[in-house]
Parts: structure tokens; sequence; C-alpha cells
């Protein structure tokens, strides 16, 4: 039987899962959760994926697998509700959520393989099978102006459903300030960057859905959190940010452009937070095309962990993790 | 990330399903009845769980225990997996796995033949939970509205997984629904204009080949009536033109003497010659006529 020692040192043994240790170590420390509510989980993981006689997943998968089970049994739901207080909810009533081609097809107007064509949306090309880009180029300006001009709600029925357990927010005020008056800028690969969305790779086409609170009246029934370190961030997530402590319980994204270029003050992008799965009238939606990304993300672990770790040592982190889940 | 099964999930999933009774053994009962008899049964008990199961996930309180053997696959990530693509990854999962709770019958003489496929009672399960569906949707008043998602998405799953049984299970849930308690169902449609309408469409779109039975055009002819008769949205009439071109596909195909093989074989035959067929990779017969070599269908 796996120990959550062994668990934690199978972690540490890659530099994407001592990004997810920093995380859960500092996320208990803040006590958004308690250690039973980790080891609970930890526990639980290890028994369903060692039942059998089989062995850990590989390292490479681990904290992602972790992430994964951690959030979906509702550890996501502990961390504290982000405030949008009066003068906030003026500024910041539109919410955004970047998506690839793939996703915005697959989740938001729920087509699936083996339905009938769409002319003007056509279903998006497998990545992982080799193919360069999501969508053929002789595709791409009937996919903008249906997106642009919002006729992909007629292509839903009814409300636009996202049903993951917990779906990713930034506030768009925020994300317009940093676009700023920049025309020429590569937006997909910007968006990409300023909200640290380090899974989205070259080739495939971004859609910015912007949903606007005022006019989903019912979005105050919906959870909302902060982001934290027992969730599924990916390998850019990071739950205390550059900069002093906000009180308002948002996170921060994490800047790709600035993690490439290895000498920026801080890495701070943009505020974020989680919102359960929702149901939201596809008038409240409005989908951005954002085109195709033109570079990868950067892979930049090393550069990325150091400023994570800033004074500690990830000996002594990975210590007393295992110390407050023994 | 794409999460795989794990054989430890496949076990997990058949303990929740109970352990179906195999047939008494009895001198009239071939090997045949026998196992067919219990894939039935184990469809009925895989439709009764998944039908809890996708009620209960439409309570967001009671959604993390809906699925418990299958929470490592529900999307969680950024670039996340559908439940509904989850249950869909499953099907697909066990379409070669044999129920390990099967016992052959006693007295045949291939009992290394003798088996049933959990994909197999796992895709029927999905189409009778359909059925159990649109029931509960007319007569439980209280939990309404979620058994009326969890109903889009059973239809959704059919859509995606095409059990053998779908067109049977598509009419008597289409005959449900607009049957005695049409008044009940047309309130309930009021609240989601087309939703069901669009999710029979879709369900019924793999099916409309020249397979395409007399309950598919029947739900199609149902589906043309309305929205002749209402303002229908234009997804709606895309995908139902998309059913009936495939339909008229199959007719063409039909007219063009392509010869009609009759199945001279009763049902059990025909269902362990599609399990053959399954086994050896081939494409099963869904009706009692098929034609020689006729390729690939429009809607395959």
């Amino acid at each position: 039987m796996t120990t959550i020692e062994e668990l934690i040192d199978a972690l540490d043994a890659t530099q994407r899962g001592q990004i997810f240790l920093i995380n859960l170590y500092r996320t208990l420390e803040c006590d958004f959760l308690s250690a039973t509510q980790v080891k609970a989980v930890c526990e639980e993981f290890l028994r369903s994926v060692t039942a059998g006689g089989y062995s850990l997943p590989p390292t490479i998968e681990l904290a992602d697998r972790l992430g994964s089970t951690c959030v979906a049994k509702g550890l996501w739901l502990e961390g504290p509700e982000p405030i949008l207080e009066r003068h906030l909810l003026k500024r910041e009533f539109i919410l955004s959520r970047v998506t690839s081609y793939s996703g915005f097809f697959y989740s938001v107007l729920k087509r699936k393989k083996g339905m009938p064509t769409i002319t003007y949306m056509p279903e998006p090309f497998d990545l992982s099978i080799g193919t360069s880009a999501e969508i053929s180029i002789s595709d791409v300006s009937k996919v903008r102006h249906t997106l642009n001009n919002q006729k992909w709600r007629a292509l839903i029925v009814d409300n636009v459903r996202l049903d993951a357990h917990c779906i990713w927010l930034a506030p768009l005020p925020k994300l317009k300030k940093k676009i700023g008056l920049d025309t020429k800028k590569n937006l997909a690969d910007f968006h990409r960057d300023m909200i640290g969305l380090s899974h989205f790779s070259k080739g495939q086409h971004l859609i910015r859905l912007d949903l606007d609170l005022g006019q989903w009246f019912d979005w105050t029934a919906t959870l909302r959190r902060r982001p934290h370190g027992a969730g599924n961030g990916g390998r850019r997530f990071r739950l205390q940010y550059d900069g002093r402590k906000s009180s308002c319980h948002w996170g921060r994204t994490v800047d790709l452009a600035r993690v490439a270029a290895e000498n920026a003050r801080n890495l701070n992008g943009i505020p974020e937070l989680l919102m359960e799965g929702f149901s939201i009238p596809k008038g409240a939606v409005t989908a951005t095309y954002l085109g195709p990304i033109k570079n990868q993300p950067e892979n930049n672990d090393s550069y990325f962990l150091d400023r994570l770790k800033k004074n500690q040592m990830i000996p002594n982190i990975v210590a007393d993790l295992k110390n407050k889940l023994k | 990330m794409k999460n795989k099964i794990l054989q430890q999930d496949i076990y997990l999933l058949v303990m929740k399903w109970a352990d179906p009774e195999h047939l008494p053994l009895d001198g009239n009962i071939g090997p045949m009845e026998w196992s067919k008899k219990y894939q039935e049964k184990l469809e009925q008990t895989i439709a009764e769980w998944l039908t809890k199961g996708l009620v209960a996930y439409q309570f967001p309180m009671r959604r993390i225990d809906a699925f418990v053997p299958i929470s490592h696959l529900i999307g969680t990530s950024r670039d996340f997996t559908s439940y509904v693509d989850s249950l869909v990854e499953i099907a697909n999962d066990l379409s070669d796995i044999k129920d390990p709770q099967y016992r052959p019958h006693p007295n045949t003489a291939f009992s290394h033949e003798d088996f049933v496929l959990l994909g197999e009672c796992f895709t029927g399960g999905i189409a009778k939970s359909a059925e159990i569906l649109a029931r509960r949707l007319i007569e439980n008043k209280s939990q309404q509205e979620q058994c009326f998602q969890a109903l889009v998405d059973a239809l959704s799953l059919i859509q995606a997984v095409k059990p053998h049984n779908a067109g049977s299970a598509l009419f008597t849930a289409w005959a449900v629904l607009h049957g005695k308690a049409k008044n009940r169902f047309d309130e309930i449609s009021r609240k989601h204009p087309w939703v069901i309408e669009h999710a029979f469409a879709l369900a019924c779109y793999p099916i409309c080949n020249i397979a395409a039975g007399h309950g598919v055009k029947a739900i199609l002819d149902g589906l043309q009536v309305a929205i002749k008769r209402d303002h229908a949205p234009r997804i709606l009439i895309n995908d139902l033109k998309a059913c009936r071109d495939a339909i008229a596909v199959g007719k063409q195909i039909a007219r063009k003497n392509i010869p009609i093989v009759p199945v001279i074989s009763p049902d059990d035959n025909l269902k362990a010659h599609n399990t053959i067929s399954r086994r050896k990779n081939m494409q099963p017969i869904v009706s009692r006529y098929r034609y020689a070599d006729v390729g690939g269908c429009h809607a395959q």
C-alpha cells in the first residue's frame, strides 16, 4: 500500500510536482484547507489508483491526476469567496473565460463527433494526431464571422451550459486595460500568456467568452471561490502572488510572457476566480474570436519554481508537508 | 490532459451493478436465451444505476457522489471533459471487456464463446435509462427540472454511443412523452422550448441510415410536424434535415437494386451474429434485413 509520504516523494521527483506541493503547502499554511481534508483525499486517491496492485501513475502526470481528484472531491469549494464590492461590481460586471475552438465547439455548442455538420462552424481537427491547426485556413473567415456577429447563438437551443466542476474566470475590464490601445498585438498569444493558460499551444484558435452579469440575473446564486493549491491550476498556478496581499480574495494569474522574459519584478497577470458549473442565458454571453496561437507557451519550469519558492528551500517544504499530512 | 479509465474502475463499476441472477436451469433454455436474458437483466440494472446517477448529477451538492467510480475522469482541468463525455469514454473502454460475473450456460459445448460484453450492456443500459427518465419526467413533479436535464443528457449519450437498442428505446421514450401525458410534457417543454426535440433529433441521427426503423421515422415525422407548426431554431431545422437526408440516402441505395439479403434467422440468431461480428470488429446488423455490400453510410 502506497503511503502519503511516498506520494509526496513521487511528486517531489518532478518540477511540475514540486510546483503542486508548494501551492498545497501554502494553502494549508493559509488555513484555506485543513490537513485532515487533504489527507482524506490523498488517501482516497491512493486507494483508487493503486487498487488491485497497480503502481502510482507516471510522475509526469501525477500532479494533474491528484489535482483533478482534489477538485472532483470538492476541495476547491473550501476557499474563501471573492468579494465583488459595489464599486468593483460596476467596473467588473463582465467576467471572461478564454477557451480553444475545440473547447467552444464541444463544451459550449455541445456538438459531438458523429453529429450532423454545421457548414459555418466546422468540426475542429485533433491536434494530437499531428494536424497543425484546429481550423483550416479556408474556414477561418466564416468562423470569425459566426463568432463575432454572435450568430453562434442560433446554434444552441437553450442556455449556454458549462458543466465542469469549476470554471476559471477573469474580469474583462482588467483584461482590456492590459490590452490597451495596441492593435498590433497578437491577441491569441496575449490572452494565453496574460491568463496563464500554459496548456494552450501553437495551432489552437482561441475564443473569449464574456459573461455579462448585468444580463445574467441569477449569477449570485452560483458559488464563487478563490483558487487555491488543491485545485487543478496547472503548471503555472501560484497561490501567493507578487506584491501586497489583497483583502478581496481574488487570485492572480501568472503572466507567461514575464516568466519567459525571466527579468520581471512581478509575474502577476490579472485577477481570477472560480465559479461552479452554471447555465447562463445565451444573450448574456458574447464571443470574440481571438485568432490562432502563433507561438508555443514558455517552458521555463525552473525559473518559475525559483520565483515560486521565494526564500524557502524545497526539501524543507516537503518535510513540513509530510509532517502535516502524517 | 485525458484520463484513461483504469482497470479498477471497471471492477468498481461492475460491483456497483448488482449481479443479475441467471435463469434457473431448465431443459428448455438454450445457451442463446440464457445469455440474452442475462444481458437484458444487466442492461436493466445498469439503466437504473445510470438513471439515479444522471438525476443526482443535476443537484450540485450531490454531484461529487453521483458517479464515484468515475470521478477522476470527470473534467476538472481548464481543458475539461464533461461528465457526459466521461461516460462515453467508459462505454468505449468497456466495449471489449467480458462481464466477469457472467457464468456460461452449463450445457453449452462452446463455453469459451459464451460470454456477455460489458460495453454492449452499458450502452444498452444508457438507451433504457432514457425510457425510465421519460416516465419519471412525466410522473415525478418534485424533481421535474432534474429529470428533464438528465433525460437530455441520456439522449446525448445515446447519440454518442449508438446502442443496439437505440431505435426501440427512443421510440418508447418519445411515445411516453407524447402519449396520454402529453399535456404534462407540453407544460415542461414550454419552460425549455425545443431542447428535448433537438436532443431527440440528434439521438436519432446516427441510426437514420438504411437501418432506421418505423420508430425513428415516427419520431422524425413528429418533429417535422412540430417545426412546421412553430418557429423552430435554425440548428434544429439543420439537424432534422440531416436526419432526413440520411434516410434518403438509404432509400436511394435501395432503389439502385442493391440486393437485399433477408436474414432468415430469428431474433436470437441475429443477436448471436451481432455478438460475433462485434468480436470480429465487423458491422453489426441492426434490422432483420441487410444490404449486401453497400459500403459506408452517410450517417456513420
